[in-house]
């Protein structure tokens, strides 16, 4: 009688490796779940799209095409949208300023958490001194309200030019930089907890034991065993920054004109509004309707990552 | 419990200072400000020349050092060197920083007489005279031989002027043989006089650095200084005093309706969680969260107020705190015959405002509410209170409400600096005279006095309800506690 040592193998092997599926695809099918998130990663991605073929897309150039014949001029096929006071397209000035409004809410995005998730993985990992005076700092940025903080910076900062860059859009990197500067306290808690629990864990102490330096350590093991929640925070706090900017601009600090961002356009709206009140309409609905998708979008990923995530 | 309060009290201090000093400093390194755009004038004799624009550096204390100007701002400047004490001491017992109150009083911009003798010239070229009388803001017929000048500046006991009949500007020494004739100066006593600041006084160490000689009492003796543009000249204590009211109403109003709303809807949603008003709820809460406040804004004035005229119902008006005149036709105001000014009028101009703020607030609180709810809902003591039998609405109410309103206490305290502070961007929109409008027509013109004010109380108050939450915490939660 002949065995079959190679069947039994091979089933013994199937039975001792479970189906193989990468992170990606299981967090995919859980946030596939939930239908508003995934409704909300599809705007996204139209906003996206459109805003990176806006040069595409847009029928006129959003600042030097002007129609001084067709100022504030109705809807028409020639302008979707109509035009602005002074004669500008309005629907290619919303194409053009989701590039402005989305570049800098994903610039601030990713480098304020960057920022601090290093800074709060330095700080909880040395602990001691070094913690407590990056704490305390935290602490001091937190205490202070925020908005008028903000609305201080931004308009004296106003008249700057930044050497380098072409003027007009010194306000843009003058904004971004303000909202990096009071954007990073958050996650830095968050991830100086994380690292906090993370440290006492036996995998850091075998790190440490084989002789790993401490920058590589918070860089290979802390920070990626706390990124679940740095992403949804990221992802809840994308929405936040679109507003702030928006904020901004519209009270006139932020980002200045003629480059065209949902809140300045609304601002330049807000001053026409008796005549032409539909005009508010769509800077606005664009600043909500990407913040809204943003916080679904995160809400479905929190649900997927991590559903015992609080943030 | 006292070493914490002790110790959180320093360091809420030590926060308060800090912020105030970055901002300080930020906003006087900044360009523009008052220097800026003097010249911008079309007519040329209109323009300033230089010795203006010192005298007008000098009268803002735009000349004297940074670190010495935040000091003036915090604690006043009435003690450098404007006051002096009577001492028993004689004149000769080792007082350098012996003074006569004289100088204290020769400010920048100010018209002078002075009698004495020219002893030179210095490098510069100009006179200098060694004054045996001064007269400060002189009225009435000048003496004979009196040089009549306006001061430039004063530093240390020396006095720059323009000479008025002389091209050329002189320098005039005092010393405390000089005899002053200042209208505010009270009589002298009788004995000896030294300088009370020893380092920032006229005579003092600093003095040729620091010559302050102001009244100011400094913010943190309730002294807010005046305001530079928004309300040029005017005492911002008193600008604050016409807007906390407006402010106060709106919050509060806000505030209270809010959680009027958010709570009972957060306890309703977490109770019946995944039930359709739950999913009514979140809706709402999500979109709250994400909808800008000045876009709603905008759309309560489109609709309540612009749409309502056109379509002929009576409309709501779009700004304002109360009608300057009769209301127009077709207006809710007409429509109810309200008089510009009284309670009516006030209450139908805060509807928007009201409404914008609260729905925000609901949304967040509501969002809030809930989730504290479902966490305390899972506790045990709550299945314990179902298991002996209590009815459900006795455990929701009884012993998972109490619990979840816990984090409240949180919002709640954290409205008291809004109180004060305004709500910038919901005031803005509907030109509600607040705080928060101050605050932003303040940056806009520039008028770091009233900016600084503005960011101060605002700090203050934050700082002061963190440390009141943490102890309310406290008072409410016995399980927490603070060493």
């Amino acid at each position: 009688m002949t065995v079959e040592p190679r069947v039994a193998q091979l089933d013994a092997e199937a039975l001792l490796t479970p189906e193989k599926e990468s992170q990606f695809s299981v967090v995919w099918r859980r946030f596939r779940r939930h239908k508003l998130a995934v409704a909300g990663l599809a705007m996204i991605t139209l906003f996206l799209l459109m805003a990176i073929f806006a040069n595409v897309v847009a029928p006129y150039d959003p600042i030097t095409y002007q129609d001084p014949y067709a100022k504030n001029a109705p809807p028409s096929p020639e302008h979707i949208l109509g035009t602005d006071e002074i004669g500008r397209d309005v629907f290619s000035r919303l194409l053009y300023a989701a590039r402005v409004s989305l570049t800098v809410s994903f610039v601030v995005t990713i480098v304020s958490e960057l920022m601090g998730a290093v800074i709060g993985g330095i700080s909880g990992y040395f602990g001691g001194w070094v913690d407590n005076v990056i704490q305390r700092v935290v602490d001091f940025l937190l205490t202070i309200p925020l908005l008028p903080l903000l609305l201080a910076f931004s308009s004296l900062l106003r008249g700057i030019t930044i050497p380098g860059i072409p003027e007009q859009w010194s306000s843009v990197v003058i904004i971004s930089v303000i909202l990096i500067v009071f954007g990073w306290m958050g996650t830095c808690r968050l991830v100086r907890g994380m690292v906090l629990s993370l440290r006492a864990l036996d995998f850091s102490e075998a790190a440490r034991a084989l002789g790993m330096s401490d920058g590589r350590i918070i860089l290979r093991h802390m920070i990626p065993n706390a990124m679940a929640p740095i992403i949804v925070s990221a992802t809840l706090g994308l929405g936040g920054v679109i507003v702030l900017e928006s904020a901004l601009s519209f009270l006139g600090f932020g980002i200045q004109p003629p480059i065209p961002t949902w809140g300045n356009m609304l601002q330049a709206a807000q001053q026409g509004m008796l005549g032409q009140p539909a005009k508010v309409f769509y800077p606005g609905l664009a600043i909500f309707l990407t913040s809204l998708a943003f916080n679904y979008v995160g809400d479905g990923l929190r649900d997927a990552l991590d559903p015992r995530l609080k943030l | 419990m006292g070493g914490y309060l002790l110790r959180r009290f320093l360091q809420m201090i030590l926060v308060v200072l800090l912020a105030t000093m970055a901002i300080y400093t930020i906003l006087n390194l900044a360009p523009g400000g008052p220097m800026a755009g003097l010249n911008q004038i079309g007519d040329r004799k209109a323009r300033f020349s230089e010795a203006d624009k010192e005298r007008l550096k000098a009268y803002l204390g735009l000349d004297k050092p940074l670190a010495l100007r935040y000091l003036v701002w915090l604690l006043g400047d009435d003690w450098l060197g404007a006051n002096y004490m009577h001492v028993g001491l004689e004149r000769a017992a080792g007082l350098r920083f012996y003074a006569t109150p004289g100088i204290a009083y020769a400010r920048g911009g100010y018209p002078i007489w002075v009698i004495g003798e020219k002893t030179g010239t210095n490098a510069d070229g100009l006179a200098v005279i060694e004054a045996a009388k001064v007269w400060i803001r002189p009225k009435g017929e000048a003496p004979e031989g009196v040089i009549k000048a306006a001061i430039i500046e004063t530093t240390g006991h020396m006095m720059r002027v323009d000479v008025t009949s002389d091209p050329l500007d002189a320098l005039i020494m005092t010393s405390p043989d000089t005899v002053w004739e200042a209208p505010t100066v009270d009589e002298r006593p009788e004995g000896h006089w030294v300088s009370v600041s020893w380092l920032f006084g006229p005579y003092g160490l600093l003095g040729k650095y620091a010559h302050f000689h102001g009244t100011g009492r400094g913010v943190l003796r309730l002294d807010f200084g005046t305001s530079w543009s928004v309300a040029k000249g005017q005492a911002i204590s008193g600008i604050i005093e016409s807007r906390l009211a407006n402010t106060i109403t709106l919050i509060a109003t806000s505030t209270i309706l809010s959680l009027l709303v958010a709570i009972p809807v957060g306890i309703f949603s977490a109770v019946k969680q995944y039930s359709k008003l739950d999913y009514v709820v979140t809706t709402f809460t999500f979109f709250g969260t994400a909808m800008p406040v000045f876009w709603l804004g905008l759309m309560l004035i489109l609709i309540f107020s612009i749409k309502f005229q056109e379509w002929g119902i009576p409309y709501l008006p779009a700004g304002g705190v109360t009608s300057v005149r009769t209301p127009p036709p077709d207006s809710l105001l007409r429509a109810l015959n309200v008089q510009p000014g009284d309670a009516a009028d006030r209450i139908i101009h805060m509807i928007l405002p009201t409404i914008t703020l609260s729905l925000l607030n609901m949304a967040g609180w509501s969002r809030y509410m809930r989730s504290s709810m479902l966490e305390v809902l899972r506790q045990d003591y709550v299945r314990t209170a179902r298991a002996k039998g209590l009815a459900e609405r006795l455990v929701i109410v009884k012993h998972a409400m109490r619990n979840a309103l816990i984090p409240i206490v949180t919002i709640v305290v954290f409205t008291i600096p809004s109180l004060f502070g305004g709500a910038t961007i919901t005031e803005t929109i509907f030109s509600w005279q607040g705080m928060g409008r101050l605050y932003y027509d303040a940056l806009g013109k520039d008028d770091w006095p009233l900016v600084m004010v503005v960011l101060f109380i605002n700090s203050v108050l934050t700082v002061v309800a963190t440390l009141v939450a943490d102890i309310l915490y406290t008072v409410v939660d016995p399980r927490i506690r603070y060493s």
